[in-house]
């Protein structure tokens, strides 16, 4: 036993033998009462050693300890937290055919027709796409309005076989008119994106594909989900659904559809929004990447709208109504608490 | 060969296989350490915040920030108190802009315990258990600290060395000191408690 023969001009300090005592192996026993071998040995240790015996109750104290009683979370409360954590760390994947990020936006209604003529011949497929920080609408063949979020692509098709249908499929954001078609049989118009189809008649309704995470806005009319799972879910103009194939989980809630279709009038409405959130919102159609100087930063709640018409713009805008300092590079935007007042 | 089967099961050296796999962006071994530590991380920064949202915040802030840097990350073989450590630091820097806006003084971490968190085998023992809470939220921040790691987390006098950044001694003696007031502060709390319940008990104590 490491103590044995120690004099006790070896073990001083009070701190130097409550550390020798709690870490010897024997010693905890003997505190925890579980080894009654070592009983005999550290009474007569004890004994030996008088002027120790503060220190050997502290020791047998801390080996003993405090118990507490440990808090759980649920499986499902940690799952969510994981689930939110994904989304902030699913980037937004560079959409392909990215010479088109160069185009100016009165250039891209002429490379779309371009587009339009060179793969219409194999796939009767017309492509849309933004770059980040623009957004655009267009006509559709049908007479149906699309408008497109920054960074977002949306190839229309037509079908005849077996019977009609229109249909897109969308990365990224973007907001539908749908004008009704068809005499006695209406002709669906179906909005894929990588995790669910919506299929709906004529309509108005916003569609966001971002980080993984399908989110469907309806503003009027009538749309229906089709899941993976073939399962079916009607929406009511109002609300909104997310879905996720992650945990195949609907979403469903009544909200202010402004808020998520504003930004085709260019400005960002936020209704009590965690600073964090509008990152977000920032790093996908800005194609930055947004920190901050500490977490606690993300928890600023925005209320109110502000102008989208540029990074610099809606940056400048948040530094002024929050007392930030924002860096701002070209592929990154770092918030900071303001240094002096 | 047992030899062989007790190298692949010994703890640490899952954690650093898990580790490296996590700094290649493995994602799957991400999910992996993000579920294993969720929780105690999570606790660990409300111990430390008080609150709710900062602490989710304080440890979303975390894993993303591990995710984006992992390719830069040290190897390491221990991955709680690295995360501990870090977390510390982490809540250290927002919690000051948290509470008192941007140009406050810095106000300090600080543990309060409250008796839930006590598990004290007597289930009537309520009085013992509010004495023990009272002595320990007395006790300095550091002390209650070391506390709340050692036994709540159950961490080693090693890996609390690791995420407060001080050495092994000195959380021994954190230790020592904080035991040290407990024992007496627990007496005298017990003694004024007595007291007001019985006051001819000290009375009589006096007398003898």
């Amino acid at each position: 036993m490491p103590l044995k023969g120690k004099t006790s001009e070896a073990l001083k300090k009070a701190p130097t033998i409550v550390t020798r005592l709690i870490e010897d192996k024997s010693f905890q026993a003997w505190a925890v009462k579980s080894n009654t071998s070592d009983q005999a040995y550290w009474e007569e240790w004890i004994s030996l050693h008088p002027e120790y015996r503060e220190e050997v109750d502290i020791a047998a104290e801390i080996v003993r300890g405090i118990k507490f009683s440990r808090k759980q979370l649920s499986p499902a409360e940690i799952n969510e937290a994981w689930q939110d954590l994904r989304y902030r760390i699913g980037k937004p994947k560079r959409l392909r055919n990215t010479w088109l990020h160069a185009a100016s936006l009165a250039g891209l209604a002429i490379i779309t027709t371009a587009l339009w003529l060179w793969l219409g011949t194999e796939a009767d497929e017309l492509v849309y796409q933004t770059p980040f920080g623009k957004t655009a609408s267009w006509q559709l063949p049908d007479g149906s309005k699309l408008t497109l979020n920054a960074h977002s692509k949306v190839a229309y098709s037509v079908s005849d076989d077996p019977y009609p249908i229109r249909e897109v499929s969308l990365n990224g954001e973007a907001y539908f008119e749908v004008v009704h078609l068809g005499e006695n049989e209406a002709i669906p118009f179906l909005v894929k994106t990588p995790d669910l189809t919506v299929r709906v008649l004529g309509t108005e309704f916003n569609v966001s594909t971002r980080r993984g995470l399908t989110r469907v806005v309806l503003d009027a009319g009538n749309v229906q989900l089709q899941l993976p799972t073939e399962a079916v879910t009607a929406m009511r103009p109002g609300e909104l659904v997310e879905y996720t194939p992650l945990d195949n989980q609907i979403r469903k809630e009544q909200v202010d559809t402004e808020i998520f279709t504003s930004w085709r009038k260019h400005l960002l409405k936020f209704d009590d929004t965690p600073l964090g959130k509008v990152a977000l919102v920032i790093e996908d159609n800005y194609g930055v990447d947004v920190t901050f100087e500490d977490p606690s930063l993300r928890l600023i709640r925005v209320t109110g709208e502000i102008s989208d018409k540029n990074l610099e713009t809606l940056l400048l805008a948040l530094s002024k109504l929050f007392d930030l300092d924002i860096e701002h590079s070209r592929h990154a935007v770092h918030f900071k608490k303001m240094t002096k007042p | 060969m047992t030899c062989i089967s007790n190298y692949v099961m010994s703890p640490a050296f899952n954690q650093r296989v898990l580790w490296k796999k996590f700094k290649k962006g493995n994602r799957q071994a991400f999910e992996a350490i993000y579920h294993e530590y969720y929780a105690s991380l999570y606790f660990y920064a409300l111990k430390m915040t008080a609150n709710r949202s900062l602490a989710q915040e304080c440890v979303q802030d975390l894993f993303v920030t591990l995710w984006k840097t992992r390719k830069g990350l040290a190897d390491i073989s221990s991955i709680k108190p690295y995360l501990f450590k870090s977390l510390n630091r982490l809540v250290a820097r927002s919690a000051p802009s948290f509470y008192g806006g941007p140009f406050s003084t810095k106000p300090k971490i600080d543990i309060a315990f409250s008796p839930e968190d006590l598990l004290i085998e007597q289930q009537d023992d309520l009085h013992k258990r509010e004495t023990l809470t009272t002595v320990l939220n007395s006790l300095p921040a550091r002390q209650k600290e070391v506390i709340y790691l050692k036994y709540y987390e159950e961490l080693s006098y090693a890996e609390i060395a690791e995420t407060l950044h001080i050495n092994y001694q000195s959380v021994i003696n954190l230790m020592y000191k904080a035991f040290k007031r407990l024992r007496l502060k627990t007496a005298l709390k017990r003694l004024i408690d007595d007291y007001n319940t019985f006051p001819f008990l000290i009375l009589s104590a006096e007398l003898l």
